[in-house]
């Protein structure tokens, strides 16, 4: 692989951050409505700049799958790392994945509640919860990402390691970060609501400097461990003599 | 203790456990730092309903689990102290017990938390009560995780010999089961003192 593509893919968790935030500014989710709110005043949110709203959530649908391709050069990275035996970065993969329906299906939700301001403003409200609801507490799968990441980086026993232990125990400690959100469907007020300041500002601080953070290591390691440029065989050669067995 | 101290002030000074360790320790404790923050915040803004929900709790359930906890983190000091001296036997009994002093922990907690439900206390009650339980069950769960890295350190010290990965991993384990402790400490004093 060239490292010009590598740079692209790792760029992709900066980009992102650049068009998931602005998007959520654009859609009117920063900061996010109260919970507390009745169906009219739901109702009015969205029928007041719903243009601009939609394009937001149109801007956030595009970013959506930017950590694909971002999380699969963490893949390539992981499997340096774990050898040839690799159920690590399979969970790795598999949780990315999954992690993009935490954007996509409260998109969804929030482009129905916006598309008809006419309708039943109960309607609107339930849209407005299906969606907030799971943009909030959709944990696990990033979770087993950044579990997967931390698990392989720390087990890794061999003398030429990918990237810093540090970067191993920070995954660990982001994956329970993330889980805090979790519990949003037991709370209407308070740190623990979806508006909370535990909820939702730690989590969505932290979710957007975890992919600025991997994006640096990733390049980082572009420059570090020039190896795989083409010269696949060889590489995994090299390795293979340096892990133990 | 004392003589691992003494060979270490020739030593270089050196950091416990491995240097990542402490990026999850801070990260973690800035964490509950804001949690602690936002309850004390929110304390500030209704102090009438938090000190009328506070009477709810059993303090002496609390104070047990404190000193239960305390204990563990004087186990594992001692433990992994041993376990630097190439002691195993004794590291193993210590850390045996400072296990046992965990499971107590969470089997009171259990007590305690089902009177509560009992009594009608739930999360999502009051605020208090939400606190109260978000923060014990984030607390239980670092205690459980810790239970998990004791229960690999007990393992580790079966055997005669330790290579040096393995005593950074006992120091790390460790390090983690004292920050569990220093948490804990912290929210004892900050739901079961404060008044």
């Amino acid at each position: 692989m060239g490292t010009g593509l590598q740079k692209s893919l790792a760029w992709c968790g900066v980009a992102f951050v650049l068009v998931l935030f602005p998007g959520l500014v654009m859609a009117g989710l920063l900061p996010p409505i109260p919970p507390t709110r009745t169906a009219e005043q739901v109702a009015q949110f969205w029928a007041t700049n719903t243009g601009l709203k939609r394009c937001g959530l149109v801007l956030m649908l595009a970013g959506s799958a930017l950590p694909v391709p971002f999380s699969t050069l963490i893949a390539a990275r992981m499997k340096q790392l774990e050898g040839r035996f690799t159920p690590l970065t399979y969970a790795q993969i598999i949780g990315a994945a999954l992690s993009v329906v935490a954007i996509v299906l409260p998109v969804c939700a929030f482009a129905a509640a916006s598309y008809r301001p006419e309708r039943d403003p109960q309607i609107t409200q339930a849209l407005n919860d299906l969606g907030w609801l799971p943009l909030v507490m959709f944990w696990p799968p990033a979770t087993v990402q950044c579990l997967a990441i931390g698990f392989a980086v720390l087990g890794y026993r061999g003398t030429a390691p990918i990237w810093p232990r540090w970067v191993g125990y920070y995954n660990l400690w982001i994956a329970f970060i993330f889980a805090s959100g979790g519990l949003a469907v037991l709370f209407k007020t308070g740190v623990f609501a979806w508006n909370g300041p535990l909820a939702f500002w730690l989590v969505a601080a932290f979710f957007g400097t975890w992919y600025l953070v991997m994006s640096w290591q990733l390049l980082t390691t572009i420059s570090t461990q020039p190896l795989a440029g083409g010269d696949d065989a060889d590489g995994n050669l090299a390795r293979l003599q340096h892990t133990p067995t | 203790m004392p003589g691992a101290a003494a060979r270490h002030t020739q030593a270089p000074r050196r950091i416990p456990g491995e240097e990542g360790i402490w990026v999850f320790v801070l990260g973690d404790m800035s964490v509950f730092a804001l949690f602690f923050a936002t309850f004390m915040y929110s304390r500030g803004k209704n102090p009438h309903a938090f000190s009328q929900d506070h009477h709810s709790l059993n303090v002496a359930l609390g104070t047990a689990n404190t000193v239960l906890l305390l204990s563990s983190s004087l186990f594992v000091a001692l433990g992994v102290s041993r376990v630097m001296t190439a002691s195993h036997r004794t590291a193993l009994r210590l850390l045996t017990a400072a296990l046992g002093c965990g499971a107590g922990f969470v089997v009171i907690k259990a007590v305690e938390w089902s009177h509560l439900f009992l009594a009608g206390k739930s999360v999502g009650n009051s605020e208090y009560f939400s606190y109260y339980f978000m923060f014990t069950g984030i607390h239980l769960m670092h205690v459980l995780i810790g239970a998990a890295v004791l229960c690999r350190l007990i393992w580790l010290t079966r055997q005669p010999e330790l290579s040096g990965r393995q005593r950074t991993l006992c120091e790390t384990g460790g390090i983690f089961w004292h920050m569990v402790d220093l948490l804990w400490v912290v929210l004892f004093a900050l739901f079961y003192l404060v008044r």
